[in-house]
């Protein structure tokens, strides 16, 4: 059974070759191989689902792969998965599969493009999976480089600039990630497990002090706070969050999907499986300010989501706003909160990619993302009477983003608020207002595009075609199933959180 | 009587299952769609039937619970337990509310064949209508907060879709924008609440949380900010606030009139009868919190105050609808007074009267304003000023419309009486014991005669006098009687009268009906008795029901009483009742002057009372302080202020910045190379240029002096660093 | 372990080969070129390079052979050959292959003058050698002395060109300044513990009290001047970025490895020696060292950052990396085989680079940044080779540049140097953004004109392709190499 990761980790690796190998003039030839490589590695996801055995806390000795890779650091090829991986995983390979359908109508140099993206798809893919630290941060990194052609090549007008931006941003963050993750590994005594994630956990830092310009310093603050600093740029959390309008709306749209649905959640991911676990104590010490700067992503990125007339600028900042949710529910430190946390993770992964398409799809027939043309005149309007299928969609999708109960956006943010009501009383009330902002810049820009006169550019605009259909199908259902029924995803995960959960409760 | 949960789950799920199979095939067969859903609401009208009997007839005079609970997930992980139940919690005011909504539903379903027949989007309409029926009757069966504020907002998403239902105007979009933005304020607090309770009670329920208040649980404090308040009173205020926002109580009734945009048959159902009467359901569930957490006289100044304000604004009102609208609003705030009151089953009785004569009345404006149609503009019209006289034409609307007028307007005989006159006397009682009760008291009965006023108002202006679009009235065919326009109309009316719901044509029950020392109404229907509620086990969905579920108690209405009080209470009952009979009069008499006898002038009123016309006119300005100071004043601008900053500002210096610290270094290195090197190092040495020409010149482009000096410097600077080493 | 053979040249002999053959390669490239003087070039160019490949790979089989040695000390003790040494010897004398075959095909050595940038380029390996394993502070200068002189005859090497000269030039005047200083320390040195011998210095200094001993410091810093020059690091950096410009791209390449490898292995010896231990001298020594380390590399990438030419920006990035390795001298011993893995991967990282450099050189007449704009379309191999290295030398994994800091910095950070240790990771960052620059220019950019880059045939291709290959195998499977160093080198 334990093959069964390498296969999901490799599998897209697998692809990446074969698209290699195809001649670059197949154009279709590399579409439905990636296409074709992508649902393979969905399935096994899946099957990785089927087999998982939801009782179990922690890690999953029948899913834990354990090869040694560089003997003089105990560096191992070490994958598992656990409850908090495995939403993450599925996500993921449901959403690549999705994209590479999206990313149909890309027609510029379509070989480099499916590489790159096959080849996200893997590190992706490593991070979530890995358990060594060493693997992890490789992965982690890796990740940048097609993520920087990605948007550098296939982006908007300012590309260039965003890629850039995102490459230098990130990695800024997660070199001091790797200083953390360094000295970790011989602050725990360099010995086999030392850079084994699970073996490091549990608190064993917690009383280490280092010594830095001449004082005392608590270790597990100073590298907590500095591996915070590489995951809160991923995240992103306020004040790292500027990299994000801008290679969201210079991305394509495939790519954004990937950045909004899979990359950030690797930032809370991070929190979940590495900084948290490993520095409880020091976790416990910061968290009213985790809790505060989650507060700050709330408001702040719903309140400049208003002022957006860009629709796809103002998705972006509105994840930044749920993003937020997800960092509230992670500072509760409660049962309720962490596993409203990583469900948010899930259910914001599913909407927001369903917003995304939908301005991509969108943006195929109108090539503008305006609400507002700078000149002041309407970007759309009266699509509902142009677009009726698209229009319901689009309801789905954005209900789904706010939180209506019945979808699967409510469920976790209740829980979030659940968790933090008891620990913050103050942050939960002005997270509210969050929640009420939320709906109004999404109701309002729905007004303005949908409802209304149809425009005269509008007319030729034909409603989504089979393929699209297709591949937003699975995304409407998942958000509406898991709206009504959220255990199949609760199941998989609770027990792992609450381990997690038991394990910060011992610090507060 | 044996209950299991085949014969209550129907109710809710065959509306959901139509909604769920029309969405699919709506847009094929429009036709099988509408009848799925009325064939659905009418199924579940008979299973509500079913139950009502038995709480009606079997169980009279005892109440009792038929409580059920599932679990919907739980968080059970590691040592740590958390379970989230659902439930289903059926006693008798949801017995008498499921009958309601069924009925009332299933009747507007009716209507709507008619109405919606030529709209384009006839099927989607239906489709809206069972989601939502199937929300309602969800939140009337439910045992808990929680799965209360899911149902809640499927209805407001419901009322949403239903006000934009002709998006093509920009009007609908605004109104339906502003209908879920006003109540999400609302509904963002109400779930605050929620989450104040469930962290303090540990579960949601209603039960859990009588039994909670009951052993002062909720008397511990919670701090927000720098302030720190009971979680009771907290918990009250939240919940209460959503009452506000779904049942458009002042200061959030701003979104009602608007809701107008929709569809007739849906103002009727979603406006008028049901989703805004939830709000009032919500806090008479919560009754017990109410009172705990102090609240009942702002509820009481809230209530009188929207009831008389609404009703000011309805006396200007020139659309037909648009009185109904303000009207509504108005009786929904003598609900809330009557919450206030503590008339709790008057409240929920004025609930069930008003829901069928307000439907009613706008089944009725909605089959007049269908037979109105404009040949020039080919819209329908809604303004009274171009009606008049159609009660020639269309004589069964007229009965209705009649009826629920004389029902609305507190006439004896007529159920609007029966509840209204309840919740005045009780508000006189209150003002007898309690000062601070006087001005509810009298807004409520001057709310009265204003009602009374403007409802016949809009009849004399409808029905009576001679058509003043003779045009438009010649147009209109004289009404049959069809199955689906007036007939639903005419079922109703027959509900608008009295004794169905006293028991007596008096309205105040002292004639045995069904054997009984009281009548049904107050018998079945009165505050919870939270005592009751102590060591209560709930028990699973499939279970059959057991005796422990029956908490049989007689009803006595001076209960803990002295004789005198109980005298007294009798007495000033009595006077309300003669009060409101005056008044309801006068009302009426006041317009049948003004617009029958034409003796009093209503254009005087409008000269000499010009800036109160003005204000009423602009519905005292709240829209105009919301959007216009509020939204377009406040938030827009800090918005982009934000957004500026966001992007112009710290994105640019802060992030941006370090690139430009990082070139700036870079810059002042070359500047250093440039200009001081070359211009003043080496051109200040420029002297001996003129000998070893080429080594010099040389020297001059690479600036080799410079690089000793540096050097030199260097050197020095290391050897004297290290001097406080030496000592 | 050392066992030193004090009377017996023969013996001594034996473990000088390496050396010995680099110099018989040098003499007899001198005669192939003077007989040959009056034939065609082409047989002649031939056999020099034949030649002279033979000859270095001799010497690197001999530094291999070597390499199992165990440590010995040899012409009675002034020269020490040890492992350490002879593993950065055996970098040195790839790399100077390395470069031979770039000046091979490079327009900018002039054909006539290719044998005697061969010799010139063994000369300073040979330099190089003894610099690296000198176990006297003579024998060192005398390899300073060797390297340096050669090295100005290279510099300026391009006689017509103006720039060249002034290099030369340049180099020239900067190199004996230093050079003067350097022995001025030295011979203060000798003047206070009475020895040259690295050893003696080490034990006498063992007996000093911290007043004796302060007057030794700035003798030691003045001795610093000399090797700091030769690695380039600030502050004696600022003739490298003329130089490196001045001078044609295959020396640039070669300076930018060999004598910093070279002056790298003499300060680690000598760091070593004095670094230990909690006195006076080892503090101010360590202390100077990672403020040498911090300002070279911040300086040198913060400098590189707004360059225009291709090679003046790798020049720059090169002080960065000597920076880095100077990191590793800070940790003394522990920092060896970091130090080694850096060198070999810094190395191939340098070579790729500066061939694919020349190639657009040549082509253009210029290493103007925009000269390679678009060069994904003209000439993807080159293209993503490049990408590739220019992302190594960045540090970004699954790259053998990333396992090279990544060892550095584990190893400052294990000394818990952890300020030093994210100074060098921010460093990574300044760095990628210029390095970004080029990729971004090469891959987004679109080439004005689209014509075929001529000078990348089949042999060069498999070269770089080679050479990027094994920069990739090294960020991953780093595993056998690096257990092979810290059992050899670290055995010093």
């Amino acid at each position: 059974m334990s093959h069964l990761l390498d296969w999901i980790l490799w599998m897209p690796a697998l692809g990446l070759l074969g698209v290699l190998l195809i001649p670059k003039d197949k154009v279709t030839f590399i579409r439905f191989w990636t296409l074709a490589n992508t649902l393979v590695t969905f399935i096994l996801t899946i099957l990785l689902y089927s087999n998982f055995d939801s009782e179990v806390a922690g890690i999953q000795e029948r899913f834990y792969v354990a090869i040694p890779w560089i003997q003089q650091f105990n560096i191992y090829y070490r994958l598992g998965v656990d409850g908090i991986a495995l939403p993450m995983i599925i996500l993921t390979g449901m959403l690549f599969f999705i994209c590479v359908l999206s990313s149909w109508s890309i027609s510029k140099s379509v070989k480099a493009y499916f590489a790159l993206f096959l080849m996200l798809e893997t590190s992706v893919m490593g991070v979530f999976l890995s358990l060594d630290f060493f693997l992890f941060y490789v992965f982690w990194e890796v990740m940048l480089i097609p993520m920087f052609f990605l948007i550098g090549i296939w982006g908007g007008e300012n590309k260039e600039y965003a890629a850039v931006k995102f490459f230098l941003y990130t990695f800024a963050g997660s070199v001091l990630m790797l200083v953390g993750l360094i000295a970790l590994y011989f602050a725990s005594g360099q010995n086999e497990d030392s850079f084994n994630i699970i073996a490091l956990q549990g608190g064993h830092f917690t009383d280490m002090t280092v010594n830095l310009f001449g004082s005392q310093w608590s270790f597990a603050h100073l590298f907590f706070v500095l591996m915070f600093i590489g995951f809160a740029i991923k995240v992103p959390i306020f004040p790292f969050h500027t990299w994000l309008p801008h290679a969201h709306v210079q991305a394509p749209t495939a790519v954004s999907v990937i950045l909004a649905g899979v990359l950030l959640k690797m930032g809370t991911y991070g929190f979940l499986r590495i900084s948290f676990p490993i520095f409880p104590e020091a976790a416990v010490y910061f968290r009213q300010w985790i809790a505060v700067l989650g507060l700050v992503n709330v408001i702040y990125g719903a309140f400049c989501a208003m002022a957006q007339s860009d629709v796809k600028k103002l998705v972006a900042y509105s994840s930044v706003s749920h993003m937020g949710f997800v960092m509230l529910g992670l500072s509760a430190m409660t049962v309720q909160g962490t596993n409203g946390a990583v469900l948010q993770m899930f259910n914001h992964g599913t909407s927001t990619a369903m917003m995304f398409l939908l301005i991509g799809i969108l943006y195929e027939r109108s090539h503008h993302r305006w609400i507002v043309k700078p000149d002041g005149t309407k970007g759309f309007s009266g699509l509902y009477t142009q677009l009726p299928i698209y229009s319901i969609v689009f309801i789905i999708a954005m209900f789904a983003s706010m939180g209506l109960p019945g979808l699967s956006g409510f469920i976790s943010e209740a829980l979030i608020f659940l968790g933090i009501y008891k620990e913050f009383t103050t942050i939960t009330v002005l997270a509210l207002l969050g929640l009420l902002i939320g709906a109004a810049y999404l109701l309002w820009m729905f007004k303005r595009m949908f409802f209304g006169e149809v425009l005269d550019e509008e007319k030729k605009y034909t409603d989504m075609n089979m393929r699209e259909v297709f591949y937003m199908a699975p995304l409407c259902i998942a958000v509406i199933v898991f709206g009504i029924f959220p255990a199949p995803i609760l199941n998989i995960m609770k027990a792992s959180v609450g381990g997690l959960v038991s394990l910060m409760a011992k610090y507060h | 009587m044996e209950y299991d949960i085949s014969q209550i789950l129907p109710i809710v799920l065959l509306p959901f299952g139509a909604f769920v199979l029309n969405a699919l095939i709506v847009k094929k067969i429009p036709r099988v769609a509408v009848f799925l859903s009325c064939l659905s609401i009418f199924v579940s009208f008979l299973f509500a039937a079913n139950i009502f009997k038995d709480f009606f007839f079997s169980k009279y005079a005892s109440d009792f619970y038929v409580h059920r609970v599932f679990e919907w997930f739980n968080l059970n992980g590691g040592n740590q337990t958390f379970s989230v139940k659902m439930g289903i919690y059926l006693d008798n005011m949801s017995s008498v509310m499921l009958l309601m909504v069924t009925g009332t539903a299933f009747l507007i379903h009716i209507f709507s064949t008619f109405y919606m027949k030529e709209d384009a989007r006839y099927g989607r309409f239906f489709v809206y209508l069972s989601l939502f029926s199937s929300a309602m009757l969800g939140l009337v069966l439910s045992d808990n907060l929680l799965s209360v504020f899911i149902f809640w907002e499927i209805m407001g998403f419901c009322s949403y879709s239903l006000i934009g239902f002709y998006f093509e105007k920009e009007g609908a979009g605004n109104a339906s924008l502003k209908a879920f933005m006003t109540t999400r304020v609302g509904d963002v607090f109400f779930l605050f609440g929620i989450i104040a309770l469930w962290t303090t009670v540990g579960s949601v329920s209603f039960v859990d949380i009588y039994s909670a208040i009951n052993d002062g649980l909720l008397s511990s404090n919670i701090s927000i900010l720098i302030w720190s308040f009971p979680v009771v009173t907290v918990a009250a205020i939240s919940i209460f606030l959503g009452t506000i926002g779904k049942s458009a109580q002042f200061p959030l009734q701003v979104w009602l009139p608007d809701a107008m945009w929709g569809p007739t048959p849906c103002s009727a159902l979603i406006h008028a009868a049901t989703m805004v009467a939830a709000g009032v359901y919500l806090s008479l569930r919560m009754y017990p919190l109410m009172q705990a957490g102090g609240l009942l006289i702002p509820i009481a100044y809230i209530g009188a105050i929207t009831a008389f304000g609404a009703a000011t604004i309805a006396l200007i009102q020139t659309d037909i609808k648009a009185v109904l609208a303000y009207s509504t609003i108005s009786q929904l705030g003598y609900m809330v007074l009557g919450i206030g009151v503590g008339a709790y089953n008057a409240s929920f009785m004025h609930l069930i009267t008003h829901a069928v004569f307000k439907a009613c009345l706008f089944l009725s404006a909605g089959s007049i304003i269908h037979s109105l149609h404009d040949h020039h503009t080919h819209a329908h019209v809604q303004e009274m000023p171009r009606m008049g006289g159609l009660k020639k034409k269309m004589p069964y609307t007229f009965i209705a419309m009649l009826f629920c007028t004389l029902a609305i307007s507190g006439v004896p005989l007529f159920s609007g009486f029966v509840s209204k006159d309840r919740i005045l006397g009780d508000a006189l009682l209150m003002a007898t014991h309690n000062n601070l009760y006087i001005i509810p008291a009298l807004l409520g009965f001057g709310g009265a005669f204003l009602t009374a006023f403007y409802m016949f108002r809009m009849m004399f202006l409808t029905f009576f006098g001679e058509p003043r679009d003779k045009e438009l009235f010649d147009h209109v065919h004289t009404e049959k009687l069809k199955w689906n326009q007036n007939v639903p109309l005419l079922i109703l009316t027959v509900f608008t009268l009295g004794f169905w719901y006293s028991g007596s044509f008096s309205g105040q029950g002292l004639v045995k009906v069904y054997d009984a020392k009281y009548e049904w109404f107050q018998t079945l229907i009165k505050a919870p008795k939270i005592s009751e509620f102590q060591n209560y086990t709930s028990i699973g969905m499939t279970e059959k029901f057991t005796s422990n579920e029956i908490v049989s108690s007689k009803y006595e209405p001076d209960e803990g009483e002295t004789e005198e009080e109980s005298h007294h209470a009798h007495s000033v009952h009595h006077v309300g009742a003669i009060i409101s009979i005056l008044i309801a009069i006068s009302g009426i008499l006041m317009a049948w002057l003004m617009y029958i006898m034409k003796t009093v002038n209503p254009g005087w009123w409008v000269t000499t009372f010009t800036r109160w016309y003005r204000a009423l006119q602009n519905k005292y300005y709240f829209d105009d302080f919301y959007i216009k100071g509020v939204i377009q004043k406040l938030l827009l601008p800090l918005n982009r202020t934000l957004s500026f900053f966001d992007m112009g500002i710290f994105d640019r210096y802060a992030i941006d910045g370090w690139a430009a610290i990082n070139r700036f270094f870079y810059k002042t290195s070359r500047w250093f190379d440039n200009v001081v090197v070359d211009s003043i190092l080496v051109d200040g040495t420029g002297v001996s240029v003129r000998f070893f020409n080429v080594l010099l010149r040389t020297i001059q482009n690479g600036k080799i002096q410079f690089y000793f000096i540096v050097f030199i410097a260097v050197l020095a600077g290391y050897i004297f660093s290290l001097k406080p080493l030496v000592n | 372990m050392t066992n030193t053979l004090g009377m017996n040249y023969l013996a001594s002999l034996s473990r000088f080969v390496p050396e010995v053959l680099a110099s018989i390669t040098m003499l007899g490239l001198l005669v192939i070129e003077a007989s040959f003087s009056n034939r065609s070039k082409q047989i002649k160019a031939r056999v020099v390079y034949g030649f002279a490949t033979t000859g270095l790979v001799v010497t690197i089989l001999a530094l291999v052979e070597n390499l199992q040695l165990p440590t010995s000390q040899i012409f009675y003790g002034s020269i020490s050959i040890d492992t350490f040494s002879s593993s950065m010897k055996l970098i040195a004398t790839i790399s100077t292959l390395g470069v031979i075959y770039l000046s091979s095909f490079s327009k900018e050595i002039y054909s006539f003058l290719k044998t005697e940038f061969v010799v010139m380029a063994i000369g300073v390996l040979i330099g190089c050698m003894l610099l690296a394993s000198a176990n006297n502070f003579l024998t060192l200068y005398l390899g300073v002395e060797t390297l340096s002189i050669l090295s100005y005859v290279l510099a300026s090497f391009k006689k017509v060109d103006e720039r060249s000269n002034e290099a030369g030039l340049k180099y020239v005047l900067y190199g004996g300044f230093t050079a003067g200083i350097m022995l001025f320390g030295i011979s203060h040195i000798f003047g206070v513990v009475g020895s040259i011998g690295y050893a003696e210095v080490a034990a006498k200094l063992g007996l000093m009290g911290n007043m004796d001993k302060l007057i030794l410091i700035p003798s030691f810093i003045l001795f610093f001047a000399g090797l700091g020059y030769k690695i380039s690091c600030v502050p004696f950096h600022m003739w490298t970025p003329d130089v490196y410009e001045g001078s044609p791209t295959p020396v640039t390449a070669f300076f930018s490895l060999v004598p910093k490898f070279g002056g790298l292995v003499a300060l680690m010896k000598i760091s070593i020696l004095i670094g230990v231990g909690q006195n006076v001298v080892s503090i101010t020594w360590i202390g100077l060292l990672s403020l040498v380390a911090a300002l070279t590399m911040s300086v040198g990438n913060i400098s590189a950052l707004g360059q225009k030419s291709v090679k003046r920006m790798l020049a720059y990035s090169s002080i960065a990396h000597a920076g880095n390795m100077i990191l590793a001298i800070v940790v003394l011993k522990d920092g060896l085989n970091a130090l080694v893995f850096y060198a070999i991967t810094y190395t191939l990282m340098t070579l790729v680079a500066f061939y694919i450099v020349s190639i657009i050189h040549d082509k253009y007449g210029s290493d103007h940044f925009d000269r390679f704009n678009g060069l994904i379309t003209r000439n993807p191999a080159m293209a993503i080779a490049f990408t590739i290295i220019l992302f190594s030398l960045a540090g970004l994994p699954p790259f053998g540049g990333f396992i090279a800091k990544f060892n550095i910095i584990s190893i400052i950070v294990k000394k818990s140097y952890y300020t030093l240790a994210v100074i060098a990771v921010l460093n990574s960052v300044i760095s990628l953004y210029y390095y970004l620059r080029l990729v971004r220019l090469m891959i987004f950019k679109q080439s004005e004109d689209i014509s075929e880059i001529s000078g990348f045939n089949f042999s060069r291709q498999t070269v770089v392709a080679m050479m990027t290959l094994t920069v990739v195998i090294l960020g991953l499977f780093w595993n056998n190499l690096f257990d092979y160093l810290s059992r050899t080198v670290a055995s010093y």
